[in-house]
C-alpha cells in the first residue's frame, strides 16, 4: 500500500499483549503524537506484518504465539523489543524468549517520543527524510 | 481470649483499578497462649494476581501491583507507606501528605479516562475516544511535572513524598482543573445525546457486580460512563481542594517527609530500619530498653505474600508476641527471626 503524502509506504505493525508498555503504545497511537502519521499502523494478521513489537513478558503462551507469528511474517520482517520486560526480563527474568531482534528500546515503560525514535531507526522513511 | 477468634487486620495494598483487594486479615484462634489456627485472606485480589505474587518479596510484589495496575501505583504506594508508618510510627508532615493525595486523585482520573476511553472504543465512537486521551495525557503531563516520569514513578515513600512540588505545578494543576471541568461538561451532554438517539446502546456491555454474595445492579456501557464522569468531577473538585490547601502551605519548614529507605524512628532513638534494596529485604534491628519497654527482635526479610507462609507461620506463635509479630509482619512482611 502506497501513500503519498506520508512516506512510500505504510508500515504494518503487530504487536505482542502487554499491559503497562501497552498504555504508552495507545498513547503513541493516539492525536498528541500520531505514529500513523509517520506511516505506521497496526495490524493483527502476522501474514501482512512487517515489523513484530515485542513488549510484556513472555510466558510459555505469549511466547509460543510469538514465535508462530514470527515465523508466518513475510520476508524482510523487523522485530523492535519495547520495554524493560521485553529487553532484558524486567519484571519476569525468569522469562526467556529466542527471536532476533533489530531495536531494543528500554523504559518502564518507554515513553512515545522511545517508541517512535525506535520505530524511525527501524523504517528511516518514515521521518519523511 | 481464651479459645476466642482474635481477629488482626493488616492493611496490605489494594488496586485503584480492576484488581482491587481488601485488606488482608488475619484471624487466629488460640487458647490464651499459642496460635492454633490461622487463617489469612486477601481481598478480593484477582486470582490470577495471587498466582503471580506469591513467593514475591513485597517488594518485588509491590512492583507487580504498581506496574500490572499502572494507574493505581499511586495508592499502592500510599497504602505501603502507611504501612510502614504506622508500624514505626512515623509522622508524614500534612503538606506531604495533602500532596500524597492529590497523586492519588490525579491517577484516579486517569484510571477513569483510560477506561471511559475504552468504552467509546467499543461503541466504535473514534473521535470521542481520541478525545478522552488527549485530556489524559494532561494528566500524565502533569505527574511528570511533578515527579519526571509518566508512569511508575515511585513517588510515595515511607516518610512523605520523595520531593515538594515544582514551580508552577499548583498554577498548572488550577489551570488543568478548569479545562477537565469543561471537558467533563461536554462528555457529559455527547453521551447524553448518545443514549438518547440509540437507547439499544446502553444494552450494549452490560456489567453486573457482585455485592454481598448476590448480583446487584447492572450497568450497560453507557450508564457505566455517565458514573466514570460523575467520579471525575468528583475527583476534580478534590483535587482543586489539595492545590488550594497546598498553596496555603507555604515557605519550607512545612517540610516534606525524606525518602526513608534508611530511617531512625524518632520516639525510639534505637531503632533503625535498613532496607537493602536490591534484595527487596527490610531489616528492624533494635536494642533492648527496659525504660521504654520496648522488646526488640532482629528481624529478617525476605517476605512472601504466600497466605500459606502466613497461616504456617504463625502457629505455635505466643499471644503475648502478637502485636510485635503483627508489627513486624507490618514491617518485614512476614518472616521473623528470633
Amino acid at each position: 500500500m502506497s501513500n503519498g503524502i506520508l512516506g512510500s509506504k505504510m508500515r504494518k505493525i503487530l504487536i505482542t499483549p502487554a499491559i503497562c508498555c501497552a498504555d504508552e503504545w495507545f498513547e503513541a497511537e493516539e492525536s498528541r503524537y500520531d505514529i500513523e502519521r509517520l506511516g505506521f499502523v497496526r495490524t493483527t494478521l502476522p501474514e501482512d506484518a512487517d515489523l513484530l513489537v515485542i513488549q510484556g513478558a513472555m510466558n510459555e503462551r505469549i511466547l509460543a504465539w510469538t514465535q508462530d507469528a514470527y515465523s508466518r511474517m513475510p520476508e524482510g520482517k523487523k522485530v523492535l523489543a519495547s520495554g524493560t520486560c521485553a529487553c532484558g526480563g524486567g519484571l519476569f527474568p525468569e522469562m526467556k524468549g529466542n527471536i532476533p531482534v533489530d531495536v531494543f528500546i528500554v523504559g518502564c515503560p518507554p515513553r512515545p517520543e522511545a517508541l517512535i525514535d525506535g520505530l524511525l531507526k527501524i523504517f528511516p522513511e518514515g521521518s519523511g527524510s | 481470649m481464651n479459645g476466642e477468634k482474635t481477629f488482626i487486620e493488616i492493611p496490605a495494598f489494594f488496586a485503584g483499578s480492576q484488581m482491587s483487594t481488601g485488606p488482608l486479615l488475619v484471624s487466629a484462634k488460640s487458647n490464651g497462649i499459642e496460635i492454633q489456627e490461622a487463617q489469612a485472606e486477601f481481598g478480593f485480589a484477582h486470582r490470577g494476581m495471587l498466582d503471580l505474587i506469591s513467593a514475591k518479596t513485597w517488594e518485588r510484589g509491590r512492583f507487580y501491583w504498581s506496574h500490572l495496575a499502572p494507574d493505581s501505583a499511586p495508592q499502592v504506594e500510599k497504602v505501603f507507606s502507611e504501612w510502614v508508618e504506622s508500624g514505626l510510627r512515623i509522622h508524614v508532615p500534612q503538606r506531604a501528605n495533602e500532596i500524597r493525595n492529590l497523586i492519588c486523585e490525579l491517577a484516579d482520573s486517569s484510571r477513569l479516562l483510560k477506561c471511559l476511553a475504552g468504552c467509546f472504543r467499543h461503541l466504535g465512537i473514534s473521535p470521542a475516544r481520541h478525545q478522552v486521551h488527549r485530556m489524559r495525557e494532561g494528566v500524565l503531563d502533569l505527574f511528570e511535572l511533578m515527579t519526571g516520569s509518566r508512569h511508575a514513578f515511585y513517588f510515595i515513600q515511607p516518610g512523605g513524598v520523595r520531593w515538594d512540588v515544582s514551580d508552577g505545578f499548583l498554577s498548572r494543576t488550577a489551570q488543568w482543573c478548569d479545562r477537565f471541568e469543561k471537558d467533563l461538561e461536554l462528555l457529559q451532554e455527547f453521551i447524553h445525546l448518545v443514549q438518547v438517539t440509540n437507547s439499544a446502546l446502553d444494552s450494549l456491555g452490560r456489567v453486573s457486580f457482585w455485592r454481598e454474595g448476590k448480583h446487584g445492579i447492572e450497568l450497560g456501557v453507557v450508564s457505566r460512563m455517565q458514573v466514570m464522569i460523575q467520579q471525575m468531577a468528583s475527583a476534580a473538585a478534590s483535587i482543586r481542594a489539595h492545590v488550594q490547601d497546598i498553596a496555603k502551605m507555604t515557605g519550607l519548614n512545612q517540610v516534606v517527609g525524606v525518602y526513608a529507605m534508611d530511617w531512625v524512628a524518632p520516639e525510639h532513638e534505637d531503632i533503625q530500619i535498613q532496607h537493602e534494596s536490591l534484595r527487596g529485604r527490610w531489616t528492624l534491628i533494635a536494642a533492648p530498653d527496659a525504660n521504654k519497654g520496648i522488646r526488640v527482635r532482629r528481624l529478617i526479610c525476605p517476605s512472601y505474600f504466600g497466605q500459606q507462609w502466613i497461616q504456617e507461620s504463625l502457629l505455635g506463635a505466643q499471644e503475648k508476641d502478637l502485636p510485635l509479630v503483627l508489627e513486624s509482619l507490618d514491617v518485614s512482611s512476614l518472616e521473623v527471626d528470633q
